[in-house]
């Protein structure tokens, strides 16, 4: 063992110190990765060679990282702001899915001007994202349901729902490869040909969410019932109300993703219209360990990784690698969080400088 | 068909499809006594369903199978529990990674393996005697090794290990106030890291089930959920291993009334029937905002999910 050093547990942990720590695991997480690789016979520096210089070097990589990082900022973004107040949202993807049918439902059925049917499917997606998460919300609320299983069970239900309407009554019949519905006239314009401008809607969104949690009383309260919701009540705080708002906000988030990805994106309802967007969005929230700037890094760096995936699947890798990556980064950045609170030292003591 | 024939079949599958949650949930409780959560449930179901296949299909045998899964539930629930008890990362993030690395991993691997049926299967054994009485032999008598194993000899087996023996109290004991239980000479992490073992083997031996007994043959997705209903399961049966496998039961008999249903004909959409899994499983979930428990005894552990770091009691 280490004779002279001992763990010390620091009192708090500095904001850069836990960046750091983070940073360290992800690069870390992915030369084991690579070693993995390369041990299976794939040789991944030219892998991440090619998928580097597709995504960032090409405008077709640069329009697949939009289209892969609209969404992952936005599911990033809803899975901590649950965290703000202490809970888990792992229903993100089922959010974006009922935010896409929402959106697409409206997309379907009704007829106006652009401009006011775009805002109606923003509005009907964020809100139908908000009522996916009022039943877990409620219950945690009302009765301390645990949300991570009631969360992730309506995801299942979303999933299912969504499937029925993409393969039955809004089934376009043209359409006979994949299950999906017709196609949604009414689309976001683009952004230099390349991104669409749902990317500004979305860092719209992550500013508001900002300035909401850092400088609002009501952002400040919430973060108190995060911390502490007994003491909180005490400070005459409503924390069951704060709970609830917030979770609703999270799904809202979660909503209004899946209708960027419809109006945006897909212009269709389609059976695996996330990729996962939902679950990636708690690994993009445990990265950014609560600062919404972390967001915008853990999810760009998420969006290259899933873009290489995607790259890397016509060379005979399955994207469910990416997915298996994922779970691993998850894992050593938590462990780099738990490490960044300790530090080693060294006992100066003379006892102990005679015996080592 | 007369209904009594149909009865004694939706029961039959009832067991199929219920051996899956009963497995997993069974694994469990016996770690949430001890006062771990743990969530990668369905990560560690996908690789013991891919393992026992993979290992099947190699070498033909259904033990070398299922000992693949066990292995596999063993390695990876030691990490899981080194990770958790030992580096000390929170029990949700790390649950929430095995989950996405189980499944990712087995799926990826999978590829190769998806849609062919395994080489072998466990076959059925129909009791003697029992297995003869006109409608309960074909209802509960006559069934695949695991179903008995999971539904009544284990079951039974983990009542009186946790109620019953020294060593139950001290898991019990474990979960509900683990400084406590380290003071009076309990191996609070020891004991932990051994529970939550045995939660992931039982939780690899329901992915074996799912691809050797109930499918049986490996597809993505195939988890498709039974991990995270296990975990609420549990809940929901009070921590009490023999109410879990009754509750698994039931969650077989509601997905044996979709695949029945179906095969009816009815005009209900088979979405409809394929989530009532997960509605059966919220709507028991949510019990507890109609009917207040607060305040009423539960058998929740009393420090379950709480980390146990001696220097801090």
């Amino acid at each position: 063992m280490l004779t002279g050093w001992r763990i010390e547990k620091l009192k708090s942990v500095p904001r850069t110190r836990g960046l750091m720590f983070r940073l360290v695991a992800v690069i870390f997480g992915l030369f084991v990765a690579g070693v993995t690789l390369r041990v299976l016979g794939y040789s991944p520096v030219t892998m991440v060679a090619q998928a580097l210089s597709y995504t960032l070097g090409t405008s077709y990589g640069l329009q697949d990282l939009g289209v892969l990082v609209t969404p992952l900022l936005l599911t990033g973004l809803a899975a901590m702001v649950a965290m703000r107040v202490n809970l888990w949202n792992i229903g993100g993807e089922g959010q974006f899915y009922m935010g896409a049918w929402a959106a697409a439902g409206v997309g379907i059925y009704c007829e106006g001007p652009a401009l006011v049917l775009m805002a109606v499917m923003f509005v009907a997606g964020s809100a139908m994202g908000a009522l996916w998460i009022a039943l877990p919300a409620y219950a945690k609320a009302k009765a301390n349901v645990d949300e991570i299983i009631t969360t992730l069970l309506m995801n299942f239900i979303a999933i299912l729902w969504v499937g029925y309407f993409a393969s039955g009554p809004w089934r376009d019949p043209q359409e006979t490869i994949t299950a999906s519905s017709l196609r949604i006239q009414y689309a976001l314009p683009e952004w230099f040909g390349i991104w669409n401008i749902g990317i500004f809607f979305v860092l719209g969104v992550i500013c508001i969410s900002w300035v909401l949690f850092n400088k609002t009383v009501w952002g400040y309260e919430t973060t108190y019932v995060g911390a502490n919701a007994d003491s909180a009540k005490y400070a005459g705080i409503p924390s069951s109300r704060r709970i609830m708002t917030t979770m609703l906000i999270s799904g809202a988030i979660a909503g209004f993703a899946g209708v960027l990805e419809v109006s945006g994106t897909v212009s269709r309802l389609q059976v695996g219209i996330s990729s996962q967007f939902g679950y990636l969005g708690i690994v993009i929230a445990a990265l950014a360990a609560g600062s919404h700037f972390g967001i915008i890094i853990a999810a760009v760096l998420m969006a290259i990784l899933l873009n290489a995936g995607i790259i890397f699947e016509t060379q005979g890798l399955s994207l469910h690698a990416v997915i298996a990556l994922t779970g691993w980064l998850l894992l050593l950045v938590g462990i780099a969080q738990v490490a960044a609170g300790f530090r080693l030292v060294r006992v100066d003591t003379p006892a102990q400088r005679s015996t080592t | 068909m007369d209904t009594l024939t149909i009865l004694a079949g939706l029961i039959s599958s009832a067991f199929l499809a219920g051996g899956v949650l009963a497995f997993a949930g069974l694994g469990e409780t016996v770690g949430q006594r001890a006062g771990v959560f743990n969530l990668g449930i369905e990560g560690f179901m996908a690789l013991g369903g891919i393992s026992a296949i993979a290992a099947v299909s190699a070498t033909g045998s259904l033990l070398l199978g299922t000992l693949a899964a066990i292995g596999i539930g063993i390695a990876m629930g030691l990490l899981f529990a080194v990770t958790t008890m030992i580096f000390r990362v929170n029990q949700v993030v790390s649950g929430l990674a095995f989950a996405f690395l189980g499944t990712g991993l087995a799926t990826w691997v999978g590829t190769s393996y998806a849609g062919k049926p395994a080489a072998v299967s466990f076959d059925k054994i129909k009791i003697p005697f029992l297995g003869d009485i006109p409608f309960l032999g074909e209802a509960v008598f006559d069934h695949h090794l695991p179903i008995y194993l999971v539904f009544f000899i284990l079951p039974v087996a983990l009542h009186l290990v946790l109620f019953r023996t020294r060593l139950g109290l001290s898991i019990l004991a474990t979960g509900e106030n683990p400084g406590a239980a380290d003071a009076t000479g309990i191996a609070v992490i020891p004991i932990r890291i051994a529970c939550v073992t045995f939660g992931c083997v039982m939780a690899a031996c329901a992915g074996a089930y799912l691809t050797l007994v109930f499918v049986p043959s490996w597809s993505n997705g195939i988890t498709g959920g039974r991990g995270w209903i296990a975990i609420a399961l549990v809940i929901f049966a009070g921590y009490r291993p023999i109410r879990v496998v009754i509750a698994a039961f039931f969650f077989g008999l509601i997905s044996a009334f979709g695949f029945t249903v179906q095969t009816w004909g009815w005009s209900i959409p088979s979405a409809f029937l394929s989530a009532l899994p997960y509605l059966a499983t919220l709507i028991i979930m949510l019990i507890p905002i109609w009917f207040k428990t607060r305040g009423k005894r539960t058998d929740r552990p009393a420090a379950l999910g709480i980390p146990y770091y001696r220097e801090e009691r």
